[in-house]
Formats: structure tokens, sequence, C-alpha cells
């Protein structure tokens, strides 16, 4: 099966990212109440031409179980296409192909996509040690059972920066490594920050020096390198291509679609230097019938900046190991020859937790329709965009063109 | 619940005895005679379950590593920087651990690794972790 491009995306919306401190606290279903009413403005559809809805599985704040059906039912929503999907920095390129293809069955004919990403108010009977216990521990799980409970929480391996510090260890062993052109990809990502009044750096700009003279979190990653969680949120509609064509804007076309699960941690992996991205951009490519060169812009999901690394070779921007030298001979900028996360990327942008991902498709869109303002580019007909979730666990591409 | 000391599982507990005795106990399967850690139910060269507890020397190269200059838990606070470490053993699985008695600036990949049994509490909790050598 193919996507033939009969979908689109038509609309979207994104809480602006705010620091946690300062960020207003919203139940998960307000915050979609929010951004659907806010998408479907955009998209210039009603709440009745909804009939699909695909949220987050995990973490979703007032359900454990039932989410869909608790979220429709809160929406006013009857849907013929019910999906929750648990693939965290993924999820958005996840939902956009799985809403693409239940479109293309005939299931519905335009999908809700949303992720909240503000904190709930606390629960005012919630025991506030066992809270931040949990917290402590992020997106590895402490469950009696549960391998990475068992064999990684002993001897400190938890959260990501330590996993993805401990791929770029390896790849710098592999390949080689310049520590002044990965602190070029937060450089150039903070430059198009810039250029992005909605970003949380606009307004302060950085140097390599700057990067480099940051603090060391987990070697070779400085702080810079690594991208701060805020609090935020997006949405997206996915529609049919009749029902995207008397939407406001110029469609945006899903054309091709990959995804691909490896592991949990990439202790695990074959070769961690050898990231999910390359099957799943393969198959995106060779559905869509493109290639790399192809694409007007890239915007890849950056956790870290290693992630933009692995993901242009792995994606088959550059060769296996020409990473460095291709960051090196690139203007990784809107204004340059290689137009990479033009938003800001997450690492500028913010990380509204698993809502990030979704900003790199939001900012492809915003580019195809030609409304990102300052930092638009000239050629915008077709974007490569990827997700990651985990420590490079899983990863979704996709290929998006504007009708 | 202290997160550093590991809940063994009716199919895990082996191996954490074994540590214990200063012996490493890995699953081995008789179907097809692949290593699998960690150990599970089981085999994921061959899908077999019928894995045999089998004793390694527990000689390992460093597959690689960072120096976390964070505390990645509270329970590590203290003891920075924490020399995280994923080791190849010599039948080729990998584990997540720690390097102890190493310098940070002495880590290399692929340097030879020898096995530290460190005992973590007075009941006798053992973690594996590896030292240079």
């Amino acid at each position: 099966m193919s996507l033939t491009g009969k979908a689109a995306i038509v609309g979207c919306a994104q809480y602006r990212p705010e620091k946690y401190a300062t960020a207003p606290q919203m139940f998960h279903l307000e915050q979609i109440a929010d951004l659907a009413r806010l998408a479907l403005i955009d998209a210039g559809l009603t709440l009745r031409d909804i009939d699909g809805l695909a949220v987050n599985g995990a973490h979703f704040n007032e359900a454990t179980a039932f989410v869909p059906a608790v979220v429709a039912e809160y929406l006013g929503l009857q849907v013929g296409f019910a999906e929750t999907v648990d693939l965290g920095g993924t999820s958005a390129v996840a939902m956009a192909w799985r809403a693409a293809a239940a479109i293309q069955l005939g299931l519905c004919r335009a999908v809700l996509c949303v992720l909240p990403g503000r904190l709930a108010p606390p629960d005012p009977d919630a025991d506030p040690a066992a809270v931040a216990a949990a917290m402590q521990l992020g997106a590895h799980s402490g469950c009696f059972g549960a391998p990475e409970a068992e064999f990684d929480l002993p001897y400190g391996h938890v959260g990501q920066n330590t996993g993805y510090a401990m791929i770029a260890q390896q790849y710098a062993h592999r390949y080689g490594y310049d520590a002044a052109a990965m602190a070029g990809i937060a450089v150039a990502q903070r430059s198009n920050a810039q250029a992005n009044p909605e970003a949380l750096f606009y307004g302060q700009p950085i140097s390599v020096e700057d990067v480099l003279n940051s603090k060391m979190v987990a070697d070779p990653l400085h702080i810079l390198e690594i991208v701060m969680p805020v609090a935020g949120g997006a949405a997206f509609i996915v529609a049919a291509d009749d029902l995207a064509r008397e939407c406001r804007h110029r469609p945006v076309l899903i054309r091709g679609c990959g995804e691909q699960l490896d592991f949990k941690s990439p202790s695990y992996a074959r070769d961690m230097t050898v990231t999910p991205i390359a099957r799943a951009a393969q198959r995106a490519f060779l559905m869509a019938g493109m290639k790399p060169a192809d694409m007007d812009m890239a915007q890849i999901y950056d956790c870290y900046t290693i992630t933009v690394l692995l993901s242009l070779e792995d994606a088959g921007f550059c060769a296996k190991g020409e990473g460095m030298a291709f960051v090196r001979d690139h203007d990784l900028t809107w204004r340059g020859d290689f137009p990479l996360n033009t938003h800001g990327g997450q690492l500028s942008f913010g990380q509204a937790g698993t809502a990030g991902g979704m900003s790199q498709l939001i900012e492809a869109v915003t580019q195809i329709r030609g409304s990102a303002g300052e930092r638009q580019l000239h050629r915008h007909d077709t974007a490569f965009v990827s997700g990651t979730g985990g420590v490079m666990s899983e990863q979704g591409a996709l290929i998006l063109t504007g009708a | 619940m202290n997160a550093l000391i590991p809940r063994p599982t009716d199919i895990t507990r082996p191996f954490w005895e074994g540590l214990r005795e200063r012996r490493i106990l890995i699953p081995r399967c008789r179907a097809c005679g692949g290593w699998v850690f960690y150990p599970r139910r089981h085999c994921t060269h061959c899908a077999a379950q019928d894995l045999a507890w089998t004793e390694v020397s527990g000689r390992a190269t460093l597959c690689t590593f960072t120096i976390a200059r964070v505390p990645t838990l509270p329970g590590f606070a203290g003891a920075e920087p924490q020399n995280l470490a994923v080791v190849t053993f010599g039948e080729g699985f990998n584990m997540n651990t720690a390097l102890t008695g190493v310098a940070p600036d002495a880590m290399r990949i692929g340097m030879p690794l020898r096995p530290v049994f460190d005992v973590l509490d007075p009941a006798g909790h053992t973690r594996l972790l590896f030292s240079a050598g």
C-alpha cells in the first residue's frame, strides 16, 4: 500500500512555547479543545467536519485508558477512526500518516491530530513526593518487571542525555568528531529562531564559542546542544483532498511516510550509529517517488545536535560518516543552501513534550503555504519531516508537497 | 523504592543471585546457541524458550561511554562524574553498566575490561561494574 496524496494537512495550531514556571496550567482536555478550535479556524472547517481523532496515549492527564473516547466525548465528536499514538517525539509524524491512511481507506474524511504539552493543574490529593519521584525517571520506566528499571537504573542509566551522548561517542570513535561543526548545527538553528518571534530563544542569538563554552552535561554534549523542555502543545488536521480544496490555505499533501522502531535502549542496537530513520526515510522517499535532493527543506527532529547529524546521514542527505563535513559545507539557515529546521528547531523553538515534534511538521506546512514571514523560503514546495522518540529508538519520516 | 537496588523477577533472579556469589550467569539458548541479555522468557534469536543459565568470565570491551557531569538520579549525587558505559562481552552481547576505578579521561572505546562485583548494601545486593584490564 502507498499513500497517493489523497490526504492533506489543512489546518494547524500551536501554543507559543513557554517556560513551565510561567505557562498557564490546563487540563489536557482543555488544551485539546483550545488547539482543536484554533486548527479548525485555520483550516476553515467546523467541528462537524471532524470524523477522525489521533491523540497521545501515554501521559494523558485525565485518563489512563479509553483516551480517544474521553477526548471525543469532551470535544463533542463522533468519529469513525480513533487512535492513540505512543511514539514519543515521532508521534506527530506517526499521526499524520495514520490519518492519511485512514482517509485513503475511506474510514473518515477529516482527522484531528493533537498533542497537549502544558502542565495540568496538580491533583490536590496526589503525594508530592511520589509525583517528584516519577518525574525523575522521565521516559524511563520504574515499573516492577520493566527491563530498564532492573538493568539500567542501578547503574544510573536514565533519561535521554546520556543515551544520546553514548551514541555520539560511538560515532566519534567510528567516524571522527568535530565539536565546532556540531555546535554549528545549534548556532544555525538559533539563527533561524531570530526570524521567528514565536521561538523561545527569539532575540537571543548564540555563537559556536557560546556552545563550546556552555556546560558539559554528558560528554560530548553541551547544554546548548540539548533541547529545553517547555510548556506548549499543538494540533493539525488532515483532510481528504476534495475537502482540502475547500479549506483556506494551500493543501499540504502527505506523499510518503515511513516508520521504524528497533529498541528502547540503543545499547541493544545492532549498530547504534545506524539509526531507525534510515529505513523510515528510505520507505518515505520510495513511496513519494522522490529523493533527498528533491526536498526544498528539511525539518529534522532535533532533541540533540547528534540527532540532526545522524538523521542527515541516515535519511540520505549525505553519506555515512560525512555529516560533519556536510554541516560545515552548507549554510543550514533559512537564507542558506540547505534550509534546516527553519523555525529554529526544537533546540531554539523549545520542546513542548511530544508536541515538540509537531513543531517540525507545522513549520513545513507554514513554509509550503508561503506564510513563514521573514524566514519564508523562496523554494517551498517540498519538505522532508522527521520525528524521533526515546533514544533514537523510534523514528518516522514524511514527505510533504504543496498542492 | 530505591532505584539503585534491582528488583529481580522470577525469570531474572538467577542473574542477580549469581552476582552475589561473584559468578556471572547469562541465559544461552539450547536450540541455537545464542546469548540473551538481559534475561527474558525467550531467545531473541530464534524464539525458543529453552534457555540455560551459563557462566561467563565477564571479559568485555568498552562499546561506548559518557561522563555524566550532572547526576542522572539523586542517588548518584556526590559520586559524579558518573562513568556510564555500554560494554560488549566476549560472547557478543551488550550490557549497560558503569566503569569504576577508571579516570574519565582514561576511558577509550575498545579498551579491555574486567568485571567488578559491587556490593550495594548490607543485604548483599550486588551489581556488575567494570574496570580496566
